[in-house]
């Protein structure tokens, strides 16, 4: 007995090792593809928090830039819309039913305004952390866009902080579509640069040009019709060889994402309902 | 307690400056580990352990790598004594000093840096690639992080040689 007491006072330390590893793995494997607690990322709040000031700190000191962005980003759209309403005056003189059309396409629709505290770029698994949180109405599977297009979609979220799922995470799979022809097809990334992702399972007979747009399809519900994502860079044969796979330029800069809108889909919880009536029935 | 200070002044630097350095994407300096690499030869091995737990625990809350940099450097707390031993060449080395260049000596003190970073990465990355390999990238992110770390350890400690 007293060598037994005496060996495990020598080598405490072997068991306190193996129980601390032991501990870090269990944290591991429950977290590992993010269908673990918030409270272990840095969505909870105290690192929320924290992340927060530092993103106030560097927004502070960039501001000299995003003014001079802004600015010029002003002027642009003053003549656009000089140039628009010029143009409008002279083709159509009777009441325009535009401001219906794209009140209609944004009905359902509503944008809830969130910064963005902390992202990742470097690992497979990207995320991004935003301020707001269930408090404010986030609920996760919300779409995220920013200034630049999609961004991605609400993951996990806490009371005052959410954890968005970007395009550029192997696990992102967005339904999107090339502009003005109706072929769509999923968004996902492999890891790499984060200014490409590939447009999987367009059909070969599709006819798209390099230069084309790639923009949400709308099937999902998550994101309304026809928000942009980005460019088309090069049209290749998928793995598979009987679809396409489209390289897309993403116009989202994540290394200088900022400030976004988490997209809050008032219809939602009556198309959920219905899919899930659907289901039911066994249809 | 001036320990504690060092280790939560190197916590608040690795947080708010060192996470946010990514050189293309590739690896970020972990120079937080530096607290348990300077545990004195004769301290007891459970603070060690701990330390190097909490502190990697804290750390993958701020890089969302739950568990990883917990258990890598539980890891490092663990072989801490065996490796400052093997670079200690002098056996009458007063066991209480806290390992630095002076009392090493800069040759030691840089192969000691050197090779705890370098167990550091290859441990980390291995972890960290259990949801997804990629061959290049594994081996880039281990190079690029050993080298930014043990590049930071060694900057603080020549700050702090100046200093004594």
């Amino acid at each position: 007995m007293d060598t037994l007491l005496d060996f495990i006072k020598k080598y405490y330390y072997w068991l306190l090792f193996i129980i601390l590893e032991v501990i870090s793995m269990i944290i591991l494997f429950q977290n590992n593809s993010y269908q673990g607690s918030v409270w272990f990322t840095s969505a909870n709040t105290v690192a929320g928090t924290i992340n927060g000031w530092y993103t106030e700190v560097i927004s502070y000191i960039q501001l000299k830039d995003v003014n001079k962005q802004l600015t010029s980003e002003n002027i642009y759209l003053q003549k656009q819309v000089a140039d628009l309403r010029r143009a409008l005056d002279e083709t159509l003189t009777e009441t325009t039913p535009n401001d219906k059309v794209i009140a209609d396409s944004l009905k359902g629709f509503k944008l809830i305004p969130a910064s963005v505290v902390s992202n990742s770029l470097y690992k497979e698994n990207n995320y991004i952390i935003i301020d707001k949180g269930e408090v404010d109405g986030i609920k996760t599977d919300m779409g995220v866009v920013g200034g630049g297009g999609i961004v991605g979609i609400v993951y996990l979220t806490g009371p005052h902080y959410s954890l968005v799922m970007p395009t550029i995470n192997i696990n992102s799979n967005i339904s999107c579509r090339v502009r003005h022809s109706n072929y769509f097809g999923y968004l996902q990334w492999s890891g790499g640069s984060v200014n490409h992702a590939f447009l999987n399972d367009i059909p070969h007979y599709a006819r798209v040009k390099i230069g084309d747009y790639v923009e949400t399809s709308g099937y999902s519900s998550v994101f309304p019709s026809g928000l942009f994502v980005g460019k088309v860079t090069k049209i290749s044969n998928a793995p598979d060889g009987i679809s396409l796979q489209l390289n897309v330029n993403l116009g989202t800069d994540f290394s200088r994402l900022k400030d976004v809108n988490v997209i809050y889909n008032t219809c939602k919880p009556e198309t959920d309902t219905l899919r899930v009536r659907f289901n039911r029935a066994g249809l | 307690m001036k320990q504690v200070f060092w280790t939560i002044g190197i916590l608040t630097t690795q947080i708010l400056i060192l996470n946010h350095i990514q050189i293309y994407g590739f690896g970020t300096p972990l120079a937080c580990v530096l607290p348990i690499l300077l545990f004195p030869l004769d301290s007891p091995r459970w603070q060690i352990l701990l330390s190097g737990f909490v502190i990697g625990l804290i750390e993958d809350i701020f890089i969302n790598t739950p568990g990883v940099t917990a258990a890598t450097f539980t890891l490092i707390a663990m072989i801490q004594p065996h490796l400052l031993k093997a670079v200690s060449s002098r056996d009458n080395e007063d066991k209480a000093t806290i390992p630095s260049a002076q009392n090493l000596g800069w040759a030691s003190y840089v192969k000691y840096i050197l090779s705890a970073c370098f167990i550091l990465s290859v441990v980390f990355f291995t972890l960290e690639s259990f949801s997804f390999f990629n061959y290049i990238k594994y081996l880039l992110s281990i190079a690029s992080t050993w080298l930014m770390t043990a590049f930071f350890i060694l900057a603080i400690e020549s700050v702090r040689n100046s200093k004594a």
